[in-house]
């Protein structure tokens, strides 16, 4: 086996764990630094563990994963700690939030928590409630994030959410959405799909249904526009899709998908976790889908370009084809997320900002 | 030009590390530049220049680890301030498997005195001072503390120095190897100080904590000795470590048994008289 570790090599990993026996130091340390990139360490060692391959790894990258294993496992805690004051601060306004992404996947203890680092907390309310919940967690601490003039009213004018807000005693940020897709983007999501049929915990918190919270999950990455570190999300909707699959049948998914308007979505996460993760997906929910969709057109988009863009951003396996490719899917998330009278202006603004930053500098907005 | 940097618990790899900072690293950290290039890295830091006109004008240069960049670019001249930085933001961010206390460590006789404080509070000055006088240093800024056998874990490192305190240390101690002074970083003025050969270095052990002390450096005062009681002494610790509230009960099992085994004191102090006898003194 040769030195250094290459895309597709990286890949196998994840379908072929004991392809790890054979690796040597060099590229275990390459490895480590991939997954380091991607906030991927801790999930690597839980990956490991869950394939029995811990005890084949050398005592170097050992020494990595469970350091990274520690960090997760704590934030885990603080997950369920921090949803414990949510809960409470918002029941004083009669809000009941609906836990999102990783909160959720932490409160239902799906098989991607195990290992997760989060940067915030997603909570999703009705849009009617949103002015009390805003003024229920400043009450709480919470502080509105700081943000330049013309992000600021982005958010207000066009985004799904809040400004982010920070918990300077806590050290926490959460994020306040009233819906899971940008109601730009032209998609409206029937508040029902939200706020009924949702999962609701021992403690009373709630996430949305199973299905949901996949759907969720795949229409986050395929109109997200930064992809360095999608890895991490593509293997999150292959993990849940396979808790989903071990009770229920996944054209049930494929049907809600169809539903709400994500066919192609949908297509694109069973094809790409065929490719990446060796299922069968595709071929299960083929008469579902396909009719639906242009396959020849989407499978070569898959292939030679979302394939490509998720591949981690890193320079030990980065070739000029994916930063191209990610590159691309910027534009086309801010294209799916806003039309083109929005668009242009926006992209005008951020434009000469970043040619100030490459004359400059790329530190020259810094305060 | 690549570089390794050995520090015996941690293998740092600095790419594209400009020549112009060799002279200073080979000096400061002996052998243990370039040491082992076979065996495997923890770290990789990598320096850029920021943009294609700021090579030429006002240059730049700016540290990555990885794809983070968690500092500010400085002018070349501050490289290697922000370099020693950089390892520390890296041990600080990455490594859980030891509990951090922001601390510099000075030893003798195989026991271990830590002494905790914020930055200013003359604790690198301190432990320079003593390991140019026949203590030996572990850091001059984290106590690494291992979770199982709860001993303190040395580092092969140059110590830093602020401010006044570099001429401080030339004045006391005119033959020790200190680096060119780097002018104006955030922090003021920074020298770095070499304080063991690698040689040296390889003989040291892991060290049972016997000491806390947490000192403050005041100008014309007599020395200050105050004993803390332990539980004072525990919170305090808490305080100053990095990453105690990530450790869990790992990180309160060796706290306690740090505790357990030390005495604690505040000391202030304007000159190292005195204060030699009081540290032979812990270490008896």
């Amino acid at each position: 086996m040769k030195d250094t570790l290459t895309q597709s090599l990286f890949v196998d990993i994840f379908s072929t764990p004991h392809l790890l026996e054979q690796f040597n130091l060099k590229q275990w340390e390459q490895l480590l630094r991939i997954l380091r990139g991607a906030d991927m360490l801790g999930s690597f060692y839980y990956f490991l563990d869950k394939n029995a391959q811990l005890s084949n790894v050398p005592d170097f990258a050992i020494a990595h994963l469970r350091s990274a294993k520690r960090y997760s496992d704590r934030q885990v805690q603080q997950i369920s700690a921090e949803t414990d004051i949510l809960q409470q601060t918002l029941q004083t306004v009669d809000c009941r939030p609906i836990f999102l992404k990783g909160a959720a996947y932490v409160l239902n203890k799906s098989s991607n928590h195990l290992g997760r680092v989060m940067t915030d907390i997603d909570i999703l309310v009705p849009k009617a409630d949103l002015e009390s919940v805003e003024n229920a967690l400043k009450l709480d601490g919470w502080i509105e994030k700081v943000l330049d003039d013309y992000d600021q009213q982005y958010y207000r004018k066009w985004a799904h959410e809040l400004a982010p807000f920070t918990h300077p005693e806590r050290g926490a940020t959460l994020d306040v959405h009233h819906t899971i897709i940008p109601p730009i983007s032209g998609i409206t999501v029937p508040e029902s799909f939200l706020f009924n049929e949702n999962i609701v915990l021992e403690d009373g918190k709630e996430t949305l249904s199973e299905s949901m919270v996949i759907l969720h999950c795949l229409v986050h990455l395929f109109y997200n526009e930064d992809y360095e570190k999608s890895f991490r999300d593509i293997l999150d909707i292959h993990l849940l899709l396979l808790d989903y699959e071990r009770n229920e049948d996944i054209s049930q998914i494929c049907v809600l998908a169809r539903n709400l308007g994500f066919n192609k979505e949908f297509y694109y996460a069973c094809s790409i976790t065929d490719q990446l993760f060796r299922t069968q997906r595709v071929a299960a929910v083929n008469s579902c889908i396909t009719p639906f969709i242009d396959t020849r057109l989407t499978n070569f988009f898959i292939r030679n370009i979302i394939l490509a863009a998720l591949i981690p951003s890193h320079d030990l396996l980065d070739k000029r084809w994916n930063k191209l490719a990610r590159y691309i899917m910027f534009l086309r998330g801010h294209f799916l997320k806003m039309p083109l009278g929005v668009l242009v202006p926006h992209f005008w603004v951020k434009s000469r900002r970043a040619l100030v930053m490459l004359v400059m500098g790329p530190h020259h907005y810094e305060k | 030009m690549n570089t390794i940097l050995d520090l015996g618990i941690y293998r740092f790899a600095i790419e594209h590390c400009p020549s112009f900072i060799s002279p200073s690293l080979a000096a400061l950290y002996d052998n243990s530049l370039g040491l082992f290039p076979e065996k495997p890295i923890d770290y990789h830091l990598t320096i850029k220049n920021t943009s294609l006109i700021r090579r030429f004008i006002k240059p730049q240069v700016c540290i990555y680890i990885d794809n983070q960049r968690p500092f500010h670019p400085v002018k070349k001249s501050l490289l290697l301030p922000s370099l020693e930085w950089a390892l520390n933001w890296c041990i600080a961010s990455f490594d859980f498997n030891h509990l951090l206390i922001h601390s510099s460590v000075i030893v003798k006789n195989g026991k271990a005195i830590i002494c905790p404080a914020q930055p200013g509070s003359g604790k690198s000055t301190l432990a320079t001072y003593f390991g140019l006088r026949g203590w030996r240093v572990y850091s001059d800024e984290m106590a690494i503390i291992n979770l199982h056998s709860h001993l303190v874990r040395p580092m092969h490192r140059p110590s830093s120095l602020k401010n006044k305190s570099i001429d401080v240390i030339k004045h006391l101690v005119p033959e020790a190897v200190i680096s060119p002074v780097a002018k104006g970083t955030h922090k003021g003025d920074i020298a770095h100080v070499k304080l063991m050969s690698r040689l040296q270095y390889d003989e040291l052990v892991d060290a049972e904590v016997v000491a806390v002390v947490f000192p403050k450096y005041r100008s014309n005062q007599k020395l200050n000795i105050n004993t803390l009681s332990q539980t004072a002494g525990f919170s305090r610790l808490v305080h100053h470590a990095f990453n105690y509230n990530v450790l869990g009960i790992e990180g309160f099992q060796t706290l306690k048994s740090v505790v357990d085994n030390s005495q604690f004191f505040d000391i202030s102090y304007s000159s190292y008289d005195g204060l030699s006898d009081f540290l032979d003194g812990l270490i008896d």
